[in-house]
């Protein structure tokens, strides 16, 4: 009999609970979703987003590193755990590369400027980052490597940049690093079999997993071949890229990076620019603008309610 | 007679040897996370490291700089591992104590073994799992109430309680009912009644056991990883509230590791090294409190031992007065007994509630799916397709299985033999081993994933492998091998091996014919549980084996992901949901089928040792 009660009782609090947690209501604070530090897309972001005070996202003060998103955000590690996170709570705002934007979010346009190529060549699109290609620059590359290399060197990379949604960078000054040798365009001619060398291993930003996996299928179509025939590819970011073309001892490494490179030991040259795109859940229907001192104020949890943004 | 004495010699070399190389592993993990976190703490200052509440680290900063631009101090991983670990275990060890209460005293005797082996299915179920479970069904009730979207310490404690229940149920049960059937009858004929007795007495008795099992609650609760970074939110800060996006250490190296510049990944590797110094403290602490136990258990140290003796000392009361006011102690307690008792039936019914919850809600979900979509399962990989399959996933899985069970068994296998056939019992360096053995199964994955990181992987040629991944689940796999082959090659009788001996068998003979025969279903079921650690493990892969599902793997050279890593990658990104459940039910049908497969196995040893008398 007192089991009996005893369960009765335990069934009556969980229904309770049950009901006391569908009843709240309230308007939700802001689902701040950012990437972790480190990310080449938050780095993009952050070193942007000011409140035009001369404070940065991210910036440096007296020397030291300063990260001012808010502790309330919501850290992912991938574009897509972003997506799904805004996708799936309406009161989310998170920032993704451009490339990566699918229906599933809704874009939101950044001073009135919406991330469209034209707009991210022009600069009037403020958040944007280059997508960069890395080989060692201490061992002589495989002829295979080489030969993909110059592929990507070539204008075919502007489909594939279309294909994958970032901007081409045709300009050959802004393909190297700021005062460094202008990187030109070059021409590919398909050579009369694949070249010898063995499986080139690509690895690095995640960001660019569109952009290297259209190449790669490109490139390996020219030869008759696909493109797990030809490529390993591996992507756990820019940092690991980086590493793994200064660690290439075989001259078959492809290092992507979704940041300027600075490294040692690493050639490399910008293919194309990259916008960082701010989303919001799709059935946010006020939010269609934001100032970059607004997404300041979000971003740094000064402002924890859409509501409190001046409409 | 010459050839025998060779055969000898080299066989108790080669498990020598093996029990020697599971030590060197052990060592290795150390050596090498301390050499890498070494300059890390060196530029950054230990003091400054571990209670400094800063941590923004810049990827640029190098070793040869003069001055950091980054702060790397963890305080607050520290804080939020000690506050999720404290949470999980407020959910976890009361729910798990009570459970346990339940299945040893309050359950119907036929429900019993159903229950029990419940629990241990819940002990299976992977973390990514957990995690997903999470993300799917917890998050979004949670956020019903929250100001947030559900995430932070709350929703971190009842994953993490709910993960580390099975620990504690089944090393409490284990402990309770070995407390002496004579305790319990005792209180009964003091007049105790049921709930009276297991409260009053049983309970009391089985106490250094029970904590025990919160220990070693504590220790999984601490490393737990993949389960924890997708529900708490992982931003770096305090867990100031329930509903607060925070960071543990565990996930703080997942989550940076990618993208960690040079100091960067020192500090993350030190990181590690604070992990297994906690790891190090639980262990301490568990063999203490475990010792106790045994200790307790072999002295009768019990409940009745300790009137006995209090009475000789005041020599005041007899025994019988003081049996009189522990009566009178009963009748008080029967209220507090009968509420442990409605606890424990409640704990008892919310733990199946949870696993046919966890099971049923991703079952629902995702097995329509493998049903509805064969190419899941069975699609060819095509490169840049909208469409996932996941058999380069299974494949994958698979060969790193099978090679890893290659790799761990023999070494275990032979490790196990020397610790238990050739070993003198209170030699130093046995001790050594033991220690060392019992040390590795408390480390981390995630410290497993990142030693894998900075040796294999950089052996291999600075890529991920699944022969990286493989070697270093290899390492993983030891401890639990090594364990259960000698608790069954423990439970055959010395009187089968004196007989063979006795009859001029040699020892290597009596090894390979007498004892390892009879001990097979024990080594069986613990080469089977093996498999599904490293079907359901994810956290030490991701960094060594890779993280994107690609082609079938051609050798062990390609890198692609686990079955359990890609459904981390699936369940983060958001259009593939479907998939994500239908990965995950496969997940739990290879496991669960592998933890029932190892349990059936497991009761033939215990029905042919009782068959043996």
């Amino acid at each position: 009999m007192k089991k009996l009660l005893t369960i009765l009782l335990s069934m009556l609090l969980l229904i309770t609970g049950a009901v006391g947690l569908t009843a709240c209501g309230g308007e939700k604070n802001i689902t701040v979703v950012a990437r972790e530090q480190g990310s080449g897309t938050r780095e993009a972001f952050d070193k942007v987003i000011t409140d035009g005070n001369g404070n940065f996202l991210e910036m440096k003060v007296d020397g030291k590193k300063v990260y001012k998103t808010t502790s309330n955000a919501d850290i992912q590690k991938e574009t897509g755990n972003v997506m799904s996170k805004v996708a799936s709570d309406k009161n989310a705002i998170g920032y993704i590369s451009l490339g990566s934007v699918n229906d599933t979010i809704k874009v939101v346009n950044v001073n009135g400027v919406a991330p469209t190529s034209q707009n991210v060549l022009d600069g009037s699109y403020k958040i944007q980052r280059p997508f960069v290609i890395m080989t060692s620059s201490t061992v002589t590359l495989k002829d295979i490597t080489a030969d993909f290399l110059l592929y990507l060197k070539s204008e075919v990379s502007e489909t594939h940049a279309e294909e994958a949604g970032c901007i081409y960078l045709a300009d050959e000054t802004k393909r190297a690093n700021e005062g460094e040798t202008a990187i030109p365009v070059v021409e590919y001619e398909v050579k009369s079999s694949l070249p010898a060398g063995g499986k080139i291993t690509v690895n690095g930003s995640t960001s660019m997993e569109k952009f290297i996996k259209k190449a790669m299928s490109g490139y390996a179509s020219l030869y008759g071949r696909t493109a797990d025939d030809i490529f390993t590819l591996d992507l756990q970011g820019s940092s690991v890229g980086r590493t793994a073309v200064q660690n290439d001892k075989n001259g078959n490494v492809i290092g992507l990076s979704s940041a300027s490179v600075k490294e040692d030991g690493i050639n490399s040259f910008n293919v194309c620019l990259d916008a960082v795109a701010v989303i919001v859940n799709k059935a946010n229907e006020n939010v269609n603008d934001l100032t970059i001192a607004q997404l300041y104020d979000i971003f740094s949890g000064k402002v924890t309610k859409f509501s409190e943004i001046a409409g | 007679m010459n050839t025998t004495k060779i055969k000898e010699k080299t066989g108790q070399t080669i498990f020598t040897v093996a029990a020697v190389i599971c030590v060197i592993a052990v060592a290795a993990i150390f050596v090498f996370m301390l050499i890498k976190s070494i300059p890390a703490l060196n530029k950054i200052g230990l003091f400054d490291f571990i209670f400094g509440d800063n941590w923004s680290p810049d990827r640029l900063d190098k070793y040869e700089n003069a001055t950091l631009s980054g702060s790397y101090g963890i305080l607050k991983m520290i804080v939020g591992t000690l506050a999720s670990t404290i949470g999980a275990l407020l959910i976890g060890g009361t729910l798990g104590y009570f459970t346990a209460v339940f299945i040893a005293f309050y359950c119907p005797k036929k429900l019993k073994k159903i229950f029990s082996s419940m629990v241990n299915l819940l002990a299976g179920i992977p973390s990514v799992v957990y995690g997903f479970f999470g993300i799917v069904f917890l998050l979004p009730l949670l956020a019903n109430f929250a100001p947030n979207n559900g995430s932070g310490l709350l929703a971190t404690s009842l994953i993490l309680g709910i993960m580390i229940m099975p620990t504690v149920v089944s090393l409490s049960k284990t402990s309770l009912e070995a407390v002496p059937r004579s305790y319990y009858e005792g209180a009964l004929a003091l007049g105790s009644t049921h709930s009276g007795a297991v409260f009053g007495t049983v309970t009391k008795a089985a106490k250094s056991g029970v904590t025990a099992s919160l220990v070693l609650g504590i220790g999984r609760a601490l490393g737990e990883t993949m389960a924890v970074v997708m529900v708490a939110g992982n931003s770096v800060a305090y867990p100031d509230s329930l509903f607060n996006s925070f960071r543990v250490l565990t996930a703080n190296i997942v989550m940076e590791m990618g993208y960690a510049g040079e100091v960067q990944q020192g500090a993350l590797v030190a990181t590690g090294v604070i992990l297994l110094v906690f790891v190090l403290i639980v262990n301490l602490a568990f063999g203490a409190i475990s010792k106790k136990a045994i200790k307790g258990a072999v002295e009768g140290k019990g409940l009745f031992s300790k009137i006995f003796k209090r009475n000789e000392k005041t020599k005041k009361t007899t025994f019988w007065t003081k049996c009189k006011d522990k009566i009178a102690g009963f009748k008080y307690k029967i209220k507090t007994a009968n509420i442990g008792a409605g606890a424990s039936i409640g704990a008892g019914v919310f733990a199946g509630i949870i696993l046919l919850l966890v099971i049923g809600f991703i079952f629902v979900k995702g097995a329509p799916h493998l049903f509805t979509n064969p190419h899941l399962l069975f699609g060819k990989y095509e490169f840049d397709s909208e469409q996932i399959t996941i058999l380069p996933s299974i494949i994958t899985t698979l060969m790193t299985v099978g090679l890893s069970l290659l790799i761990a068994v023999p070494i275990g296998l032979c490790t196990a033999i020397f610790l238990n056939e050739y070993a003198k019992k209170n030699n130093f360096f046995i001790k050594m081993i033991r220690g060392a053995i019992d040390l590795l199964n408390g480390v981390p994955s995630i410290v497993y994933g990142l030693f894998g990181m900075i040796t294999f992987v950089a052996l291999i040629g600075g890529t991920s492998s699944i022969l990286a991944g493989t070697l270093t689940v290899s390492i993983m796999l030891l401890p639990t091998i090594v364990r259960s082959t000698e608790e069954s090659l423990k439970a055959v009788q010395d009187s089968l091996r004196e007989g063979s001996l006795a009859l001029g068998a040699g020892k290597m003979r009596t090894i390979f014919k007498i004892v390892l025969p009879s001990a097979l279903p024990g080594i069986m079921s613990a080469i089977i549980l093996s498999m599904g650690r490293v079907i359901a493990e994810s956290a030490p892969f991701i960094y060594t084996m890779g993280s994107v599902i690609s082609a079938t793997p051609t050798g062990y050279l390609d890198s692609n992901a686990t079955l359990a890593v890609a459904l981390y990658r699936l369940s983060g990104e958001g259009w593939y949901v479907n998939e994500a459940y239908a990965t995950a039910v496969v997940l739990i049908i290879l496991v669960l089928g592998l933890n029932l497969l190892a349990e059936f196995i497991a009761g033939k040893l215990n029905k042919k040792l009782q068959g043996d008398k």
